[in-house]
Formats: structure tokens, C-alpha cells, sequence
């Protein structure tokens, strides 16, 4: 009896063991084999002879070991034609993931390069919602609104001044209350008895009302609360309340005792609550207005900020001109007051959020919106060189009747599945991003704080998602899924056909498209990286390196300010203060200034007269101790510095900044000349110009004069330079302070260099953002090439085996391939400069002196992006040059 | 009767058809329609078992027709074929290929059908 299954397994298995799957082909085979042979023999064939017969059946066994291979590998059942829609959605995905998982190369670039693209677009967007896209958590958000004053010729609303907060309020009638909000600081003892200072904010009785907050515990202020003459109950926050206070339940009653005596908390705020958005407050106090700021006298001060709710029905164009009317009124009623021209003006406080930082996070989020285009176009690429390997199964299955649905199913199918995989991975990226960018970046970048992987955001990354994965589908289903009248003659084997000419058109268009698009990318990382280098390349006009300052903020309320004996009092008590230092171990130059922090902007200004000069000027104003150019290594361009012999009592004497000197006298020499700031003074010396603001703004004219001579000392800088780490001087600076004022902690310790880079942070933060992001244009351009490539020299293998068996030369070979790929890179390059050059007015506001359309930047970036695509294409092309003639010849 | 065809090529294309009308009238197995092929076409047709079998896994693959395994004592088990109402509608779609294709070529060069 003959075993026809071991016959059978003998011719199948020629090319190695048979597979489990493959069992079952065995046995129909040698039941057919059988049946046969039966047949024969009952002709009355003899038996070899119809066995003989019988084996010839399956003797061209091609397909048949095509059979046992793919019976070898996971199932590749197609979805069959005349399903419903969606019936076996489940099935289908599962199909793909298989399809996804069994060609492993494939599927870990197209998802690397989702994930670097989602993972970085998700993160930024985290943060542009956090800043300036979300709304603001607190009830009925649209109805809130900021009004500030408005100068001519100035953008935005500004600080507002107390007078004006209080006329306001009382006129007003188109909001439910106006509240006004300032920071401060409270000076209690710690365990050691040392001072120390808490920031609070200070907030006029409406303030939680406006925001539509209740409280926790306790109660809000009241009117009352501000008509007393000094702070004596507070709002805690729930943080503080927690953390400081152990979160004890009978908090209301409780003090805080601070150096100008006990206050006693009357409420906490719920545990959500923060203003602005994102802040740790601690302390809120009521805000008292000081008697001097009551009523309009010579002088003027802008520093609070004011809320206000819409009322019902009201509009914000209606309160907009209701407030410029109100101040139009004050205007006629105070002219000298309003001599600057100010009105008042309301926007939507939503909007004014971030106000500055909110035109270059637009465009980091535009940037991103590239990012995820060239993302999807890639991803588009590589499906559909991957549907082009499987357009004889495609064709075959339309043959047989499959729709187009059925067509289209699984490419979209696998689409999805692949964007799906990459957003989910994208989003984890971004959640492990996020919190290395919070440790990174310095706080000044808004929506720092509260930026996350909220629902806002993760609508956001499945929307984004689901477009890429239908995006990335289109181009395979436009050229596979339609069920061609291709006749049945489309038999198997047809591998060598050349590709259509449509489906190789696309896929250059694809190519052209990616290199395009990251050529804009790329230009945009090299503006934003020049600007920088630029930036940091300016010099400031004084020495950072070494240097270490701290505010001191004397005692007393704001009202002396402007008493001349106590500001000679605190120029003298900062004098004091450097002299202690003098002889400290490690400090090499010790001075101070009756100014803020440098480098922390908010210089005073004043009017100067000076016989030739037709009428008063602005000039910036400060007071400094004699050593303090040479502290910060200012150069003494005419003249001399300050000495100890400048003071009260002796000739009033003036510096001037060279700025000052062009400006105002022409670059004559000044020295010697009678000028009024503050009182005549003759000028003694020209210094130079330094950047207060930082190296991108401009330089102002500035006068300087001796902390020991009267003047307008409201605050106090010491500055230090020494060899040691700043926190070694720390204590020695602390109790310099202290001998002198013993109840005022040291405000804030800089280094100047971190003052700097705090200065840079925003600048520096989209530097490299859109560095990150041209890097990445360039890698998927790379990528889209490569695979393009890769799968033509696999198409036209037969080709150049042909070419080579002929005596074509390697270098010929590569040549050809490489033809193709420059006209693709060449296209995408024009296309990307112009693309770049149309954008490029939108940008030139973030650049400082690099224009928008630079051509150094712009014909670096074409020639980066042209090497890169042409070393993506020599890899797969050299390939192509290593096909064995013979085994390319060898027919399938 | 011998028809000169280019064979190999319109046999490859056909066969499916073939195979799909057979199921029509009942369930089969793969050596039954090897064998009602050969018979019905006069030998024009054959189909050898290397071509048959790939093909009508290629037609299950596509949930055209459906297989089974019989088990009956004493016998090898077979795998008995028929068609899927999704088959049913392919092959009405094909006869109407076909006819039309036939019509054409017939108005084209004059052959008329006895």
C-alpha cells in the first residue's frame, strides 16, 4: 500500500521542513493522488504507470510550496469581500498589528518617527495651552476682564496708580466690582530668630468676589478691613495652610506673628485656587492705600494691577468706552496729573495673559503644526512604498471581487493602528518630557507651572492621531484601492512588473513634499540659533562673571520715599553696609546702588536741564557708592568716578553715561558743565553705556549719582564681586545687613551671570525648540528618502543585474539611482525656499538682527538638507551595485 | 473539437470561474472538480492538482468558498468546498464579464453560437 502523504511530503519539502500548518495541504494532496491512481488503475493502467501519472500532478509545484510557506507564517487572511462595514473591526486591527509586528524594520522607523514627532509637538502644546490657549479656572472666565492704564505710544495696558483705581471704582458702572491686586512681602522670625520674608499679594476687599471664589474657612476681607491704617488680618492659602500651619482645623484665629506685630488669619482659600493661574500663594493681605497715594500730588506711582467682572449684559466694547470716558473726565478734572496723555483700558484678561510671551508661543505652536505635517507626510511615505510590495495581493483580491471598502479596510486599518501606537508612545514621551523641561527651563517662561498631559491635551494628541492616521492612508488608497477590471489574466508571480506610473509619481511628490517642508524647518532652527548667538554676543557694558548682588529692602512704608533725610539715611545705612564688607574674606570689590537688582530692569527716570538744552529730558537716574564702576568693571571713559569726598555738604556732582552724552550734548565734552537732576550738579565724569535690561534692549541715557548726596534712594542693590561660591558670602552679606537694619531680611542673592541666562531663558528655550524641531525635519526627510529608495532598487533588482551582467559600471549604476533623488531634493529644496521666504515676514518680530530671509542661513540650510537626502539615498544605492547578476537573472 | 487558444493565460484567468460555478450546484471536493472539469470541457481544460489546490485556497482565503473536513470511517478524511453567499455574488458578477466580453468579441468578428 503506498503512502501517498509520505510522496507527497518528499517533493514538497525540497526546501527545508514542512511547516505544522502544512499538514493539512499533505493530506488533500495525497487523498487527490489516490483518488487518482484509483482512477487510473480501473482504466487498466498498470500500477507504477499510473502512480507515475498520478505524481505529474504535482510536478510544477511552485504555488504549491508557496502554499507551505505562508502556511509557515502567521495567518494573512484578508478580509473577504461583502462584510458589513465594520463587522470584524476588532479582527481587522488584530490583522494589522500581526502585519505591523512581522515586518519589524519597517515598523520601528514609521514609529520612531511618530513618536519623536508627536512626543515633541505634544509637549510644546502642553505648554502654549497652559500659557495662553486654556481657559482661566475660574467661574465664568470670559466675564473677566483687566483694566490697566493705557499710554500713547505704548502697546498693552499698564501698571495702574492708586488714585486712579480709587476714581474708577467710585465712578464706574459697567462691572461688578473692581479689585486691585499688588505683591509684597511680610517679615516674620524664623526658629532662629532671624527675619524672613514671605512673598504675599496684597488685594483690595473685592478681589475674591471678582474671581468668583468662597471661602474654604473663615471669610474674605471686608471694606473695613482697608480702612484701618495698618495690615491686621490675612487670607491664607490652602498650601500654606497645610505645609506652615500643620492644616490644623481651627486655623481662623489663629496669628502670624510677624516684626510689625500679630495678624490674625480670618479665612483660607479652597485647595484649587491660584492667581494668577499656577502660583504657590501663600499669604493674601488686604491692600491698604497709603494716605500719600489718596489724593493726587507731584508724585506718581504705577504698580497695581486691577480685575474687574463684566456686569450682566454688558459688553467688553461697552465697558471699553465707558473707562475711556471716565478718564477723559479725569483728564479735564486733573490736567497736570494726566500731563502724560494716559486713558484707561480694558481687554479681556484671558487675553492678556502672557501677554508678551503669547505672539512667540503662536508661533512655536505654528512650528509645531510643521512638525506634524512633515510627521504625517513621512508616515503617508512609508505606507505607501509598503502597499507597493503588496500590489499583486491587492490586485489579485480585487480580481476576485473584493470592493473597494474591502480594499481600503486594512490600509487604513494599519494606518491607524500604526499613528495610534506612535500617539500613545508620543504622549508617554511627553509626559517624561515635561518634567525634564520643568527642571531645565527657568520660571520666567510662562505656563511653566501648570503646563501637563490634561484632557484638553490628550483630545488634542487623539485628534491629531486620527488625522495622521487617515492622512497617512490617503496616498496608498488612492492608488490601491480601486478594484481595476483587471482581468483575470493578472496571474501570480507578475513581482518584476515595473511599478504604475502614478504610484511612482506620488511617491516623489511625497518626498518632495517632506524635503520641503523640512527645509522650513531647518531654516528656522538657523535664524532662531543665529539670533541667539547674536544676543549672547553683545556685550553688556559691564562684567557678570564673579559677581554676586542682593536687594536690600529697608524698613518703613513707601510714604517717605520721597523725604530727602530718609533717603540720605539709607544712602548712608547702604554705605555702611559695603564698608562691613570690605573686609570679608573673598571679596575682591565690594559697592552698592540705590536701585534694584542690575539686569532686573525698573530704573527710575527724572527730567534733566541743562542750559543748552532747549527743554527738560528724560533721564534714568540712580545712586551709586564710589566704587561701584570699578565693581562692575564699568570703564571711566572721561573724568573721574565718585569719591569718598562726594557728599552731603560738598559740591553736588553728576556722572553721565556716554549714551547721555550723544544724545543730549552732541559727544562735546560735558565735564565741568552745570546740569539739573535732582538739584544742580557739575559733572565730574562720562562713564559707559550699560545694558540695565539686558543685551537686546536699547541703552538709555543715563546720570548717576553719590548715594551720599541727596537724592531719591528708595531701595538698595549691594554688589559684590568675589572669588568665592555666593553662598559662602551669603551669611557675611546677612549680617552686614543686619548690624544696620536689624529687622529686614536680605532680599534676594543673584549672580549676575543667573540674572543673565533668566534674561535669555525665553530666547534660549525657543532656540532650542526650533533647533530640536529642524533637527527632526531633517531625520524624517532622511528617513522618507531612504525608504523610497531602498524599495526602487529592490523593484529594479532584476534591472540592474541585467545593466551589470552587461559591463555597466557601479559608479553608473549608483549614478542612476542618485539621478532620480536629485530631482526630487532639488524640487523639495525650491519649494522649502520658498515656502520659508513667504513666511518669513511672520517671524522677523522673534529675530534680533538676523533678517527674516537671510541668504547665508537660508543657502546653508538648502546644502545641509541636500547632503543629508543624498547620503539617505547612497546607502540603499550602493545596494544596488552588489546584486549578483546571476541570481538577479534567475527567473522567478 | 480542438480550439487553438492562447491557453496557459486564459486557463490561469478562468479557472476561479470554473471552479466557482461547479460549487454553485452543490459542495465538492478538490479531486471531484479536477475531474468535472476535464469531463465537461471534452479534455479541453485540465487542471492539475499543483494549480487546483493553491488556487482554491486562494479562493478560501478570499471567503469565496468555505472548506470542511469530512471524517468517514475507513476513508482518508477529505475537505469538502462550497460557495459563500459572498462567492454566489462573485460569480453572477463574472458570468456577466463574461457574456459581455463573449457578445463583444462576437460582434467583432462574426462567430455566432450555434
Amino acid at each position: 500500500m503506498r503512502d501517498w502523504r509520505v510522496l507527497v511530503r518528499e517533493r514538497l519539502s525540497a526546501s527545508g521542513d514542512l511547516p505544522p500548518g502544512a499538514e493539512a495541504i499533505v493530506d488533500e494532496l495525497a487523498q487527490h493522488l489516490d483518488d487518482r491512481w484509483r482512477e487510473l488503475c480501473a482504466e487498466g493502467r498498470p500500477d507504477e504507470e499510473a502512480a507515475e501519472t498520478a505524481l505529474r500532478e504535482i510536478e510544477a509545484r511552485g504555488d504549491l510550496v508557496r502554499e507551505v510557506r505562508r502556511r509557515g507564517q502567521p495567518s494573512q487572511a484578508p478580509a473577504g469581500p461583502g462584510r458589513r462595514p465594520w463587522s470584524g473591526a476588532w479582527q481587522e486591527i488584530r490583522h494589522a498589528t500581526r502585519s505591523l509586528i512581522a515586518t519589524p524594520g519597517f515598523t520601528l522607523v514609521a514609529l520612531t518617527v511618530m513618536v519623536l514627532g508627536m512626543g515633541s509637538a505634544i509637549t510644546v502644546f502642553s505648554l502654549v495651552d497652559a500659557a495662553v490657549l486654556r481657559p482661566l479656572p475660574y467661574p465664568d472666565p470670559d466675564r473677566l476682564v483687566l483694566v490697566g492704564e493705557q499710554f500713547p505710544g505704548r502697546d498693552g495696558l499698564g501698571s495702574v496708580a492708586p488714585q486712579n483705581f480709587l476714581d474708577w471704582g467710585d465712578r464706574q458702572d459697567v462691572f461688578d466690582g473692581l479689585a486691585a491686586t499688588t505683591s509684597g512681602s511680610l517679615t516674620s522670625r524664623n526658629a532662629a530668630g532671624e527675619p524672613e520674608s514671605l512673598p504675599v499679594t496684597r488685594v483690595s476687599a473685592g478681589f475674591f468676589r471678582v474671581l468668583g471664589v468662597t471661602p474654604l474657612h473663615g471669610r474674605f476681607f471686608t471694606p473695613d478691613d482697608e480702612a484701618q491704617d495698618t495690615v491686621r488680618v490675612a487670607v491664607v492659602g490652602y498650601g500654606y495652610w497645610q505645609s506652615r500651619l500643620g492644616g490644623v482645623p481651627d486655623v481662623v484665629g489663629r496669628e502670624i506673628e510677624t516684626v510689625e506685630g500679630p495678624i490674625e488669619i480670618v479665612g483660607v482659600t479652597p485647595e484649587a485656587f491660584a492667581y494668577p493661574p499656577g502660583a504657590t500663594n501663600t499669604v493674601w493681605l488686604p491692600y491698604i492705600v497709603p494716605p500719600d497715594q489718596r489724593g493726587r500730588g507731584p508724585y506718581k506711582s504705577y504698580y497695581l494691577s486691577v480685575i474687574a467682572r463684566l456686569r450682566d449684559g454688558v459688553s467688553l466694547e461697552t465697558a471699553r468706552s465707558r473707562m475711556q470716558s471716565i478718564a477723559a473726565d479725569l483728564r479735564t478734572e486733573w490736567p497736570d496729573w494726566f500731563s502724560d496723555g494716559q486713558s484707561a483700558g480694558v481687554a479681556g484678561l484671558g487675553r492678556s495673559r502672557a501677554r508678551e510671551a503669547r505672539p512667540w508661543l503662536l508661533m512655536l505652536l505654528a512650528a509645531v503644526g510643521c512638525v506634524l505635517l512633515v510627521v504625517s507626510t513621512n508616515v503617508a511615505t512609508l505606507l505607501l512604498v509598503r502597499a507597493s510590495s503588496r500590489s499583486h495581493e491587492l490586485g489579485v483580491r480585487a480580481a476576485l471581487g473584493a470592493t473597494r471598502w474591502d480594499l481600503v479596510r486594512p490600509l487604513l486599518t494599519e494606518s491607524l493602528v500604526l499613528c495610534g501606537l506612535g500617539g500613545l508612545l508620543g504622549v508617554l514621551t511627553a509626559w517624561w518630557a515635561i518634567g525634564a523641561v520643568r527642571a531645565v527651563v527657568p520660571d520666567d517662561v510662562p505656563g511653566l507651572a501648570t503646563m501637563a498631559i490634561d484632557a484638553r491635551v490628550l483630545v488634542a494628541a487623539l485628534s491629531v492621531t486620527v488625522v495622521a492616521g487617515v492622512v497617512g492612508a490617503v496616498p496608498s488608497v488612492l492608488q490601491f484601492s480601486r478594484p481595476r477590471q483587471v482581468s483575470l489574466v493578472a496571474g501570480g508571480g507578475d513581482r518584476t512588473a515595473t511599478v504604475g506610473r502614478a504610484t511612482h509619481a506620488l511617491r516623489g511628490a511625497l518626498v518632495v513634499a517632506e524635503v520641503a517642508i523640512a527645509l522650513v524647518l531647518t531654516i528656522g532652527a538657523g535664524l532662531f540659533l543665529s539670533s541667539f548667538l547674536r544676543v549672547t554676543g553683545i556685550g553688556l557694558g559691564f562684567e557678570t562673571a564673579g559677581v554676586i548682588a542682593a536687594a536690600v529692602s529697608p524698613p518703613g512704608d513707601v510714604t517717605s520715599q520721597h523725604d530727602p533725610d530718609v533717603g540720605l539715611r539709607r544712602g548712608q545705612a547702604l554705605l555702611d553696609i559695603v564698608d562691613d564688607l570690605r573686609s570679608v574674606d573673598g571679596v575682591q570689590r565690594v559697592a552698592a546702588s540705590g536701585g534694584p537688582l542690575p539686569l532686573s530692569g525698573g530704573m527710575s527716570s527724572t527730567m534733566m536741564r541743562a542750559p543748552e538744552l532747549r527743554e527738560a529730558v528724560s533721564i534714568q537716574v540712580s545712586q551709586v557708592s564710589p566704587d561701584y564702576f570699578a565693581t562692575l568693571d564699568v570703564p571711566v571713559l572721561a573724568g573721574r568716578p565718585f569719591s569718598p569726598a562726594d557728599r552731603d555738604g560738598n559740591e553736588p556732582v553728576v556722572i553721565l553715561n556716554q549714551r547721555a552724552v550723544d544724545q543730549y550734548f552732541g559727544g562735546r565734552n560735558v565735564l565741568g558743565q552745570l546740569v539739573s537732576v535732582y538739584g544742580e550738579r557739575r559733572v565730574v565724569g562720562v562713564v559707559g553705556d550699560v545694558r540695565h535690561w539686558g543685551p537686546e534692549e536699547d541703552v538709555p541715557a543715563e546720570s548717576y549719582l553719590p548715594l551720599a548726596q541727596p537724592g531719591n534712594v528708595f531701595g538698595g542693590t549691594v554688589i559684590v564681586r568675589t572669588t568665592r561660591d555666593p553662598a559662602a558670602i551669603l551669611p557675611a552679606i546677612r549680617r552686614a545687613v543686619w548690624r544696620v537694619y536689624p529687622e529686614v531680611p536680605p532680599g534676594r542673592l543673584v549672580t549676575l551671570d543667573a540674572q543673565l541666562e533668566n534674561l535669555l531663558a525665553t530666547r534660549r528655550f525657543n532656540m532650542l525648540v526650533l533647533s530640536l524641531f529642524g533637527a527632526l525635519g531633517l531625520i524624517v526627510a532622511a528617513i522618507g528618502i531612504y525608504g523610497v529608495i531602498d524599495y526602487v532598487v529592490t523593484q529594479r533588482t532584476r534591472e540592474f543585474g541585467i545593466r551589470l551582467a552587461l559591463g555597466a559600471s557601479m559608479a553608473g549604476i549608483v549614478i542612476s539611482v542618485l539621478r532620480r533623488v536629485s530631482v526630487w531634493v532639488t524640487a523639495g529644496v525650491v519649494l522649502g525656499l520658498a515656502g520659508a521666504w513667504l513666511l518669513g515676514s511672520s517671524v522677523e518680530a522673534f529675530l534680533f538682527e538676523v533678517s527674516a530671509r537671510d541668504v547665508g542661513i537660508y543657502t546653508a540650510a538648502a546644502v545641509v538638507l541636500a547632503a543629508v537626502g543624498l547620503a539617505a539615498a547612497i546607502l540603499p544605492a550602493r545596494r544596488a551595485t552588489r546584486v549578483d547578476p546571476l541570481v538577479a537573472l534567475r527567473s522567478e | 473539437m480542438s480550439i487553438t487558444l492562447p491557453t496557459r493565460e486564459l486557463k490561469k484567468g478562468s479557472t476561479a470561474f470554473l471552479i466557482l460555478s461547479l460549487l454553485e450546484e452543490r459542495a465538492r471536493h478538490g479531486y471531484d472538480l479536477a475531474r468535472l472539469i476535464e469531463t465537461r470541457s471534452d479534455g479541453t481544460i485540465t487542471v492539475h492538482a499543483a494549480s487546483l489546490y493553491p488556487l482554491l485556497y486562494k479562493l478560501e482565503r478570499a471567503k469565496l468558498i468555505e472548506g470542511r473536513w469530512i471524517e468517514a470511517a475507513a476513508t482518508r478524511r477529505r475537505r469538502l468546498y462550497r460557495l459563500t453567499p459572498a462567492g454566489r455574488r462573485a460569480l453572477a458578477s463574472q458570468r456577466q464579464g463574461w457574456a459581455s466580453f463573449v457578445e463583444a468579441i462576437a460582434r467583432v468578428t462574426g462567430v455566432r453560437h450555434a
